[in-house]
C-alpha cells in the first residue's frame, strides 16, 4: 500500500512553497532557517520523519535539524551521502523499498530497526555543488510522485540559497567584527583615494571618527613631506600589486606626525576588477622610540667600550712608569692626544674654583662665565699661549683622598669637549692618580732601600772593624804576656832554688797568671773567628755527617770518660760545616765536662717545624739553676770555680754568636741541678 | 847562623837553646828586617861571600817584616838556598801559606814554656845534619 500526499492539487503545492519563501525571508540566523524548512517539508510532503544534514568545514556530513529519529539512528548514518560533497548535478534518489534496494543492504537491519521502509534522498546544491541533503523517511514502501520530487527540489533550491545568504552574512559579520576590533587602522579607499571605510583602529591611530573622513581623499592623512607618497602607492594598486610593510609618516588630527608601517592591498569586484584599495596601517611610534632608544643606548655602550679600550692602551704605559717627573709628562701627553686639546698640562698649584666639585670639570666657553675676566689668567697658564675657550679639568686623587693635582686640557675653540672626553679624562685621572702613588711609594722605597744598603754597608764595615781590632789587639797581646811567661820562667829555673817563702809564691803567682791570660787571649782570638762572617749563602748540609765527623774528632775524650753518645735521625740544613762543627763540639764538649758522678750520656736530636730546624743536645750531667739559664751564654762567664771545671767560658757565647749569625737562636730548654740539661739551637732547615 | 829577632826575650831565649843544644854556631843576630837585609847585602859584596848555614827568622818585625826577607833571600843569587826556619807567633794560615809557598825548610811556632824551646834546637839539628839522629828533614 502506497500512501498518498495529502496535497496533491498544483494550487497547494505552491503554496506551501510561498509559505516555505516567507518563513525563510524572516529567519534571522541558520538554526531559523533549518526549522522553518524542516516544518514545510513536513507539511509539503505529509511524511512525518525527516532530516537536514550539511556537510561541515571538515567534510563530514552531519544532521542540523530532524523530525522523529533515534540519537542511536543519527548517530549511524552521519556521515553516510549517495554524493560527495561538492558533486555537481546531483539528481534526488529514491529507494521504494529499503527490503529489495542493494544499495542500501549495510544500513537494510538499522533502517528496518528504526521503522523505515521507503527513503528518498533531496540533494542541496549551489554553483560549487552538493554541501547537503533533505532526508525524507517513509514507514511503508513508496514510490515518490514526480510532483513529489520536483517541490522537494524547488524547496532545495530555495533552502539552498537561504542557507549560503545567511552562511555569507554571518562570515561577513565576523569580518565585520575582526576589522572593527583590530588595533591597527584598517581603512578602504577608492580608485579616486576617497576613504570607504574606516575602522576603530583608524579612529584611534588618526583620530579623526568615520563620519569625519568617509568620503574625503586619503591625501588627508599624509605627513607634509610624504605627500607624493600616495599617488606612487596608488599607482600600485591600479596594477594590482600589494605595497607591504612600508614604513611612513603620517599626520593625525591634531598635526601630530607619527610613524606607520603600511600594507595595502588592491579590492576587486566579484568579476575581479580593482574597485579600490584596503589599508592596513600600524602605529609604530612606540617601535621606532624603542629603536631609538637601543640606538642611543648601543651608541653610549659603544662609547663606553672604546674609552675602556684607549684606557686599557694607556694604562700599561702609565702605570709602569715610575719617575714621577716622566709620569706627568706621559700622562698629560697621552690625555691631550685622546680628547684633542690643544694644551694639556698637570698643575698641583690648582685653581681654587676648578675642582671644588668632585669630579670633572668642563666648560664649553669660558668667555661665558660669569667670573671672566674678573680672575685672569684664567687657569694660571703662560700667557703666550693661544687663548682657551673651551677645557676640560679632573682632579687626581689619591687613595688616602688627597688631591694630589689636577689635569687640565684647554682648546682655543668653544666646545671642543664631549661627553666622552669627560669619561677619557675621568678614567685617565683614576689611573695617574694610581700610577702617582705608585710612583711616590716607589720613590719611598728606593729610598728606604738605599738608606738601608748604606746602614747595613755601615755595620757591615764596623763589625769589619771591630774584627781585624779584636783579633790584632788579642795576638798583640799575646806577645808581651809570652815575654813575662817566658822571663817569669827562666828566673824560676835560674833562681827558683834560691828563692824563698813570699818571693817563691810571687813568682808562681807571675807564672800562674800568665798562664790564665793567655788561655783568655787564646779564647778571646777563638770567639772573634767565630763573630767573622763566612762568604757566601749558607750552603744545605748534612747535619748527621757534620756530627760524626765531630764525634770521630772527640774521640779521646769520650774513651776517657767512657761517655756515649746517641743521636736521632739528623736533617739537612743551611749553614756552613765549619760552624755546625763548632756547634757540636762546644755543646758536646760541654755536657761531657760538666758531667755529674754518673757515666756522661748524651742524646743529640732534631726536629723540623715552620721552615726551622731545632736541634737539642741533652746530657745526665751536673745540671743549670733556672736563674743562670741567660747568663751563661755570656763572654767569659763561668758558674764554677776554675780549679773544679777548667776553661775560660767562651764556649756557649761562641755558640750564640755562630746560630745568630744565620739568623738562628740557641737557648737552654730544660735544665734542673743534678738532673742534667737539654740545649737547643734553631737554624733555617734550608736555603729558602 | 843568622837569627832575625827583634824580641831580646826571645834572642835571649833560642841562644840559650841552641847553646844548650851543643850546637856550636856563630850566631849572627839582626834585630829587624832591614838589618837582615843589609847583612845580606854585606855578605855579597865581601871578597869572601858565604852564606850562612841557616837563618832563623821571625816574621812580625819593625821596618822590614819576615815574609819580605824571605822573598828577598830566595831571588837572591847568593843564598837563595840557605835553609830557613821561620819562627814565629803567629798562626795565621796566611803567613803558613805565604811561607811554604817561598819555600822555607821549617815552621816553628812560638811556645809559651820555656822547656818548649829545646825543640827549636832539635829541628836545627835536623836540618843541618841530615840524617845524623832519625834520618829525617823536617822539609
Amino acid at each position: 500500500m502506497v500512501a498518498q500526499p495529502h496535497w496533491a492539487s498544483e494550487a497547494e503545492r505552491f503554496r506551501t512553497l510561498y509559505q516555505l519563501l516567507a518563513a525563510l525571508s524572516r529567519a534571522s540566523t541558520l538554526q531559523d532557517v533549518y526549522t522553518v524548512t524542516l516544518t514545510s517539508l513536513l507539511d509539503a510532503t505529509g511524511v512525518d520523519r525527516a532530516a537536514i544534514l550539511l556537510f561541515d568545514d571538515d567534510g563530514v556530513i552531519r544532521f542540523k535539524a530532524s523530525q522523529g529519529l533515534s540519537a542511536e539512528y543519527q548517530a549511524a548514518v552521519t556521515g553516510h551521502s549517495p554524493w560527495p560533497r561538492g558533486t555537481r548535478d546531483a539528481q534526488s534518489l529514491v529507494a521504494p523499498d529499503v527490503l529489495v534496494d542493494e544499495s542500501l543492504a549495510l544500513y537494510r537491519e538499522l533502517l528496518l530497526r528504526e521503522g523505515i521502509r521507503a527513503i528518498a534522498f533531496v540533494p542541496l546544491a549551489l554553483d560549487a555543488g552538493v554541501f547537503g541533503k533533505f532526508m525524507l523517511y517513509y514507514a511503508q514502501p513508496h514510490e515518490c510522485t514526480t510532483e513529489e520530487l520536483e517541490i522537494a527540489n524547488a524547496m532545495a533550491a530555495h533552502v539552498a540559497l537561504a542557507i549560503q545568504r545567511k552562511q555569507l552574512e554571518t562570515a561577513g559579520l565576523h569580518l565585520a567584527a575582526i576589522v572593527e576590533s583590530s588595533e591597527d587602522a584598517i581603512i578602504s579607499k577608492d580608485l579616486n583615494g576617497n576613504i570607504t571605510s574606516w575602522n576603530r583602529g583608524a579612529e584611534r591611530t588618526f583620530g579623526y571618527t568615520a563620519a569625519e573622513v568617509i568620503g574625503k581623499p586619503v591625501s588627508m592623512l599624509a605627513a607634509p613631506d610624504r605627500l607624493d607618497e600616495m599617488p606612487e602607492i596608488l599607482s600600485k594598486i591600479k596594477q594590482g600589486l600589494r605595497v607591504e610593510h612600508y614604513e611612513t609618516r603620517r599626520r593625525r588630527k591634531n598635526g601630530e606626525i607619527i610613524d606607520v608601517a603600511l600594507t595595502v592591498s588592491p579590492v576587486r569586484d566579484a568579476a575581479g576588477r580593482i574597485i579600490g584599495a584596503s589599508k592596513i596601517a600600524r602605529d609604530i611610534r612606540d617601535r621606532k622610540r624603542a629603536e631609538q632608544e637601543r640606538a642611543l643606548l648601543l651608541s653610549r655602550e659603544q662609547e663606553a667600550r672604546r674609552t675602556a679600550e684607549l684606557l686599557n692602551q694607556v694604562a700599561p704605559r702609565v702605570l709602569a712608569q715610575l719617575d714621577l717627573e716622566k709620569l706627568v709628562q706621559e700622562v698629560t701627553g697621552i690625555a691631550s692626544t685622546l680628547v684633542g686639546a690643544e694644551f694639556g698640562s698637570f698643575n698641583t698649584d690648582l685653581p681654587a674654583p676648578t675642582f671644588r666639585g668632585e669630579g670633572v670639570v668642563r666648560r664649553d666657553d669660558v668667555t661665558q662665565d660669569p667670573g671672566y675676566g674678573k680672575s685672569s689668567p684664567e687657569l694660571g697658564m703662560p700667557k703666550e699661549h693661544l687663548p682657551v675657550r673651551s677645557y676640560l679639568a679632573a682632579p687626581v686623587k689619591a687613595r688616602s683622598g688627597e688631591i694630589l693635582g689636577g689635569l687640565f686640557f684647554g682648546h682655543s675653540v668653544p666646545a671642543k669637549f664631549t661627553e666622552a672626553h669627560e669619561a677619557i679624562i675621568t678614567g685617565i685621572a683614576a689611573q695617574a692618580a694610581i700610577a702617582m702613588d705608585n710612583a711616590r711609594l716607589f720613590e719611598q722605597s728606593q729610598w728606604a732601600q738605599a738608606e738601608l744598603k748604606r746602614s747595613n754597608e755601615e755595620l757591615r764595615r764596623a763589625n769589619q772593624d771591630l774584627e781585624v781590632f779584636a783579633y790584632s789587639a788579642s795576638h798583640d797581646l799575646q806577645e808581651p804576656l809570652r815575654t813575662i811567661s817566658l822571663s817569669a820562667q827562666i828566673i824560676e829555673r835560674n833562681f827558683g832554688q834560691r828563692l824563698q817563702g813570699e818571693d817563691s809564691t810571687l813568682l808562681g803567682n807571675i807564672l800562674a797568671a800568665s798562664n790564665r791570660m793567655g788561655a783568655l787571649i787564646k779564647d778571646l782570638l777563638a770567639y772573634t773567628r767565630a763573630t767573622k762572617y763566612e762568604e757566601g749563602p749558607a750552603p744545605n748540609v748534612d747535619s748527621a755527617g757534620i756530627l760524626a765527623k765531630v764525634l770521630e774528632s772527640m774521640w779521646g775524650a769520650l774513651e776517657e770518660t767512657g761517655a756515649t753518645v746517641t743521636t736521632a735521625e739528623l736533617p739537612m740544613v743551611a749553614i756552613h760545616e765549619g760552624r755546625l762543627a763548632q756547634l757540636f763540639q762546644n755543646l758536646i764538649s760541654n755536657a761531657i765536662k760538666y758531667r755529674s758522678k754518673e757515666v756522661p750520656r748524651v742524646h743529640v736530636g732534631a726536629d723540623e717545624r715552620d721552615g726551622w730546624c731545632v736541634f737539642s743536645v741533652a746530657d745526665n750531667g751536673i745540671g743549670i739553676e733556672a736563674q743562670y739559664a741567660e747568663q751563661i751564654f755570656g763572654l767569659f762567664k763561668r758558674l764554677h770555680g776554675r780549679d773544679r771545671y777548667p776553661g775560660s767560658g767562651i764556649g756557649l757565647a761562641i755558640c750564640q754568636r755562630v746560630v745568630e749569625q744565620y739568623g738562628g737562636r740557641i737557648w737552654l730548654e730544660q735544665s734542673t741541678p743534678g738532673g742534667g740539661s737539654t740545649f737547643c739551637f734553631a737554624l733555617p732547615s734550608r736555603t729558602r | 847562623m843568622l837569627l832575625v829577632e827583634d824580641n831580646p826575650t826571645d834572642v835571649f831565649v833560642i841562644k840559650e837553646a841552641i847553646e844548650r843544644s851543643g850546637l856550636n854556631l856563630n850566631l849572627r843576630i839582626a834585630r829587624n828586617g832591614q838589618e837582615a837585609l843589609l847583612y845580606l847585602q854585606d855578605l855579597a859584596g865581601s871578597e869572601k861571600p858565604s852564606c850562612p848555614a841557616l837563618v832563623l827568622l821571625d816574621l812580625n818585625l819593625p821596618k822590614v817584616g819576615g815574609i819580605e826577607v824571605l822573598r828577598h833571600l830566595r831571588s837572591s843569587s847568593l843564598c837563595s838556598r840557605t835553609p830557613v826556619i821561620v819562627v814565629t807567633s803567629s798562626t795565621a794560615e796566611t803567613d803558613r801559606a805565604a811561607v811554604r809557598h817561598l819555600g822555607a825548610e821549617a815552621y816553628f811556632q812560638k811556645p809559651t814554656s820555656l822547656s818548649a824551646y829545646m825543640e827549636l834546637a832539635e829541628v836545627v839539628k835536623r836540618i843541618l845534619r841530615p840524617g845524623e839522629e832519625d834520618g829525617e828533614s823536617q822539609r
